[in-house]
């Protein structure tokens, strides 16, 4: 088996070099395009930019406060097909949690890390929606982030057929360029699983008809909470 | 499958494509749509020479200093957890991931599309073994349930298959019982694959990017399969092609943006996943073992050679959808893996001149893919240079070829037999329509050659009227 030494070894020669370099010097942008876009914007406007874009790529768009939140996810998960709920173990959504399962008349579930594997993605496999907090939000292409760590597993934002995303107005940023900048913030405390997700689960792999709800959820709401 | 995926020549596989109409007019279909989305697309986001200037940059810093960035990502990958293997060629890639399977005693894998696992053979390799490997994007699926056909582009593999095939294949294969129509169709397939991938003991990916920086894996999916392979099986396993790095996540920005957008013509991917390590033990949910096979099957001798800027490639496929040859006879027509204007660059030097020669002939020199590449990849220039070792240095060339250019060198160079030979062109009208003037009447009409020179017709006229009247 070839070692790393081997390997490297065989990459610096076709360099043409007979050691290892020290840290290169950083690369120094040429230009500022990346962090041009809406530059100066105010959370306003990139709510709006968020919103018109989550429409475009087939998200439903909910506005609300945070006081009329429960309220709002109930009419966001009335839409989808009946069954239970799995949330994200969040302390938003754990408040909101037992005045939810009275007001949608289903079964709410946290996700549990303590739970064995197969119990936890066996349920989100069988729950109708999952629902979960961004960690941050792209105006640009209506993306929201998720670390998927013990609180939220990976399974919450991708088996149960629709999602619905809480999105503080507060954390709406431009675009990928700051995303980027605050996963790279987090590098030393990133969890295993970082997921940027923009609308729901598409293809066009089939006469380039675009087809939406693939593996990943059909149906993704995103709610935007003007007051946090 | 490997680089060659046809055993057919040149001219075999030009007349296979040009006679399959569906093809023809799908991949034209295609060109036209994503182009216009693509270029929709850029005019929104602004200033595309300096964004592909800045990814140009991130790329070559990369490849200039990959001993570097590929010794950092590898040991930050194992400090987070992962299991780095370093791989020459295919074999030895096959064999540390047969060895994974075996230790694992796994008897079933999902996997979500990678080039890299076509370049090596992972497939007929696995299947070997007895290994149910099962592909799970769409259009891959649809291939390897068509018995086993091949992706025609790198993007959108079941480019050169209609709905009505794809009903009849489900059918056939799958008891699907339902119309022709897309979405019904799609719902279809995402349920036989969501129980593959509960069932799966190993997810299969590649690697859009290897984060330097903190050993990351960066892979940007729309179907979802993706996360499917990499947060539900125990055991995932990365196959990641030696040029992939990038320093850090704020390159990645640049990276992806310019990705999203060139490959689809969109802002962003579905999904964009990073993923650092293994499940941690307080995670319910994600692999406990993640292996990373660095794989170098010649990329170091491209990273040597004169053709380095190649693998600045971020396998978006724009340069095929740019490319008018492409347009014609499709990514079956190349012969081998990687097609289109990327194809003719890349796969002699990966694949060997003997072998391949004859791709970089699929091409006009036009330029339109260089103008597209996001990362400004030198790709006609490549395959000019290509042609010209090919005639120069490997002589690989036709007798036929070497006696005309020759013989034309000594016409052109001596201007008395030049005058007396364009004096007898006209000649060239009772020529017999064979050899390569026979391959061009077949669709187009020979133009006449006139009685007289353009120089005689220039000399007559000069001074004998006034021209502008």
């Amino acid at each position: 088996m070839t070692t790393r030494e081997q390997f490297i070894g065989t990459v610096r020669k076709a360099l043409g070099r007979s050691e290892l370099p020290a840290a290169p010097v950083p690369l120094a942008y040429r230009h500022t395009v990346h962090t041009d876009v809406m530059k100066g914007s105010d959370q306003d406007e990139l709510a709006r930019v968020f919103m018109d874009c989550s429409k475009e790529i087939g998200a439903n768009v909910f506005e609300t406060t945070k006081e009329r939140l429960n309220d709002t996810i109930r009419q966001a998960i009335e839409q989808c097909r009946p069954g239970a709920v799995i949330a994200a173990n969040d302390p938003l959504l754990k408040e909101l949690g037992p005045a939810l399962a009275s007001a949608t008349n289903r079964m709410v579930r946290f996700w549990n890390a303590g739970a064995p594997r197969e119990e936890m993605v066996r349920f989100a496999e069988e729950a109708a929606v999952g629902i979960a907090v961004a960690k941050l939000a792209l105006a640009e292409s209506a993306t929201v982030l998720f670390f998927s760590h013990e609180g939220c597993g990976r399974s919450v934002t991708l088996l149960p057929e629709s999602n619905v995303y809480i999105i503080p107005k507060s954390l709406i940023r431009p675009r990928l360029t700051q995303g980027m900048a605050f996963v790279r913030k987090h590098k030393d405390h990133l969890p295993s699983s970082v997921n940027f997700v923009s609308g729901p689960s598409a293809t066009s792999d089939i006469e380039l008809v675009r087809v939406v709800g693939v593996h990943g959820p059909v149906r993704i709401s995103h709610i935007v909470v003007h007051d946090m | 499958m490997s680089i060659k995926t046809s055993t057919l020549n040149l001219k075999q596989r030009m007349q296979q494509s040009l006679s399959n109409s569906f093809l023809r007019a799908s991949i034209a279909n295609a060109q036209d749509w994503i182009n216009q989305k693509r270029e929709t697309c850029y005019a929104e986001l602004g200033h595309f020479e300096q964004w592909r200037d800045l990814a140009a940059d991130i790329r070559s810093h990369v490849l200039d200093n990959l001993d570097y960035y590929l010794d950092q990502f590898a040991r930050n990958a194992q400090k987070a957890g992962s299991t780095v293997h370093f791989a020459e060629n295919a074999g030895e890639a096959l064999r540390i991931a047969s060895e994974i399977f075996q230790q694992k005693k796994a008897k079933k894998a999902v996997k979500s599309k990678s080039m890299v696992t076509e370049e090596i053979g992972l497939n007929e390799a696995l299947e070997e073994m007895g290994v149910e490997i099962v592909e799970t994007d769409l259009g891959e699926y649809l291939l390897q349930v068509d018995g086993k056909d091949k992706p025609s582009h790198i993007v959108v593999p079941a480019l050169h298959k209609n709905r009505q095939r794809i009903r009849e294949v489900l059918a056939e294969q799958k008891g699907y019982k339902g119309d022709d129509v897309p979405e019904n169709m799609t719902r279809f397939v995402r349920k036989i694959l969501r129980e593959a991938f509960l069932s799966a003991d190993i997810g299969i990916t590649g690697c859009n990017f290897a984060i330097a920086e903190t050993g990351a894996v960066a892979l940007m999916t729309n179907e979802g399969n993706g996360r499917f392979a990499t947060s539900i099986p125990k055991t995932h396993i990365v196959f990641m092609g030696m040029e992939r790095v990038a320093p850090t996540f704020e390159e990645l920005d640049i990276l992806f943006s310019m990705l999203a957008r060139s490959a689809v013509g969109a802002r962003a991917s579905v999904y964009m996943s990073l993923l650092t390590g293994p499940r941690a033990k307080t995670d319910a949910d994600g692999p406990e073992e993640l292996h990373i096979i660095i794989i170098d099957n010649g990329r170091s001798k491209v990273l040597s050679s004169p053709f380095k800027d190649v693998l600045r490639c971020i396998r978006c496929g724009s340069c095929m959808l740019e490319c008018p040859a492409f347009r014609h006879v499709g990514g079956h027509g190349y012969g081998a893996l990687y097609s289109g204007p990327l194809g003719a660059a890349l796969v002699p030097v990966l694949g060997g001149y003997k072998a391949h020669w004859d791709i970089t002939q699929i091409c006009s020199l036009c330029g339109a893919c260089n103008d597209v590449c996001p990362v400004r990849i030198p790709l006609y220039e490549s395959i000019l240079e290509h042609r010209r070792i090919i005639a120069e240095d490997e002589k690989l060339t036709s007798w036929i070829q070497d006696a005309a250019f020759s013989q034309y060198g000594n016409v052109i160079g001596n201007p008395a037999i030049y005058t007396a030979a364009t004096k007898l062109t006209r000649l060239g009208n009772l020529a017999p329509r064979v050899g390569p003037l026979k391959e061009w009447a077949k669709a187009r009409e020979i133009p006449k050659i006139p009685n007289e020179r353009f120089r005689d017709w220039f000399a007559k006229r000069k001074g004998t009227d006034n021209d502008n009247a």
